[in-house]
C-alpha cells in the first residue's frame, strides 16, 4: 500500500492533490444570514464547489393588536 | 384594572401544536384525536428561476434544485424542539441543521422551501415557509443551512 505524502480532496474530477487546486473562501454578512462559500479550482475550471448558509433570523407572523 | 386587547400569548403557542380548529380540513391521521403525533417537516431547494413565495401553498418538483446527490422532497428536518413561548412570542425553529452532502448542484439556486410532509394535500406536503439567500451552486461539495437561535427574537417561524 502507497502512503501518499500529499493530502487528496474529492472534486468533480476525482480525488485530486489539494496542491495543484486554487482554493478561495467568501463570506457574505447580511441581516437574514451569513454564508460562507469555498471554491477549488483547477486550471481555472471550478472542481469543487461548497457553500453554508447561516440562518440569522426566521420569520415573524405578528398579530394585530387595536391601539 | 383594567383590560388590554390582545391575541392570547397561550393562542399562538397552540397554533403551532394544532391545539385549535377554526374551519374544516382534510387532514392525514395523526394517530389520536387526542394526543395527536407530531408531524414530520422537510426543507427542499428551489432554482433561482423557480417561483416559490408566499402564495406558495404545497411542495412542489417544479422548479426544485435536481443533480447529483440530491434527492426530490429535500431533507427531513430535526424537530427536538417543542413550541415555545419568549414572552409574547410564539417561537419554533428544527433542532438541527439541514444539510446536503457530496452533492453537484450546477443551476444555481437560492430559495428553501420548509414544508409538512405528513400533512398533504393533493399528494403534496403544505407548505409552511420560504427562506431566501443570495444565488449559489454546488460541485462536488457540501451545503447546509443552519437554523437560527431558537427564541422569540429569531426564531426560525414566531407568532407575535
Amino acid at each position: 500500500m502507497t502512503i501518499l505524502d500529499e493530502p487528496l480532496i474529492y472534486t468533480s474530477l476525482g480525488n485530486m492533490p489539494v496542491s495543484e487546486l486554487e482554493h478561495y473562501v467568501g463570506w457574505e454578512v447580511t441581516a437574514e444570514y451569513v454564508k460562507f462559500r469555498e471554491v477549488y479550482k483547477f486550471q481555472g475550471e471550478i472542481v469543487k464547489e461548497s457553500a453554508h448558509v447561516h440562518a440569522l433570523n426566521g420569520h415573524e407572523m405578528g398579530a394585530f393588536i387595536p391601539s | 384594572m383594567a383590560n388590554t386587547a390582545a391575541v392570547c400569548n397561550s393562542f399562538k403557542q397552540e397554533l403551532f401544536l394544532g391545539a385549535h380548529q377554526f374551519g374544516s380540513v382534510t387532514l392525514i391521521s395523526r394517530s389520536s384525536l387526542t394526543a395527536p403525533t407530531t408531524d414530520s417537516f422537510k426543507m427542499a431547494l428551489y432554482l433561482a428561476s423557480a417561483t416559490i413565495n408566499k402564495s406558495t401553498t404545497v411542495y412542489t418538483t417544479t422548479g426544485e434544485v435536481s443533480g447529483t446527490g440530491y434527492t426530490a422532497g429535500g431533507t427531513a428536518e430535526t424537530n427536538g424542539n417543542a413550541p415555545a413561548l419568549d414572552t409574547d412570542t410564539a417561537h419554533w425553529t428544527p433542532s438541527a441543521s439541514v444539510s446536503w452532502s457530496t452533492v453537484t448542484l450546477s443551476t444555481a439556486f437560492d430559495a428553501a422551501l420548509l414544508y409538512n410532509s405528513t400533512q398533504t394535500t393533493g399528494g403534496n406536503g403544505r407548505a409552511v415557509a420560504v427562506f431566501t439567500f443570495s444565488s449559489q451552486t454546488v460541485t462536488a461539495g457540501n451545503f447546509s443551512l443552519t437554523m437560527p437561535t431558537n427564541n422569540g427574537t429569531t426564531g426560525l417561524l414566531r407568532i407575535a
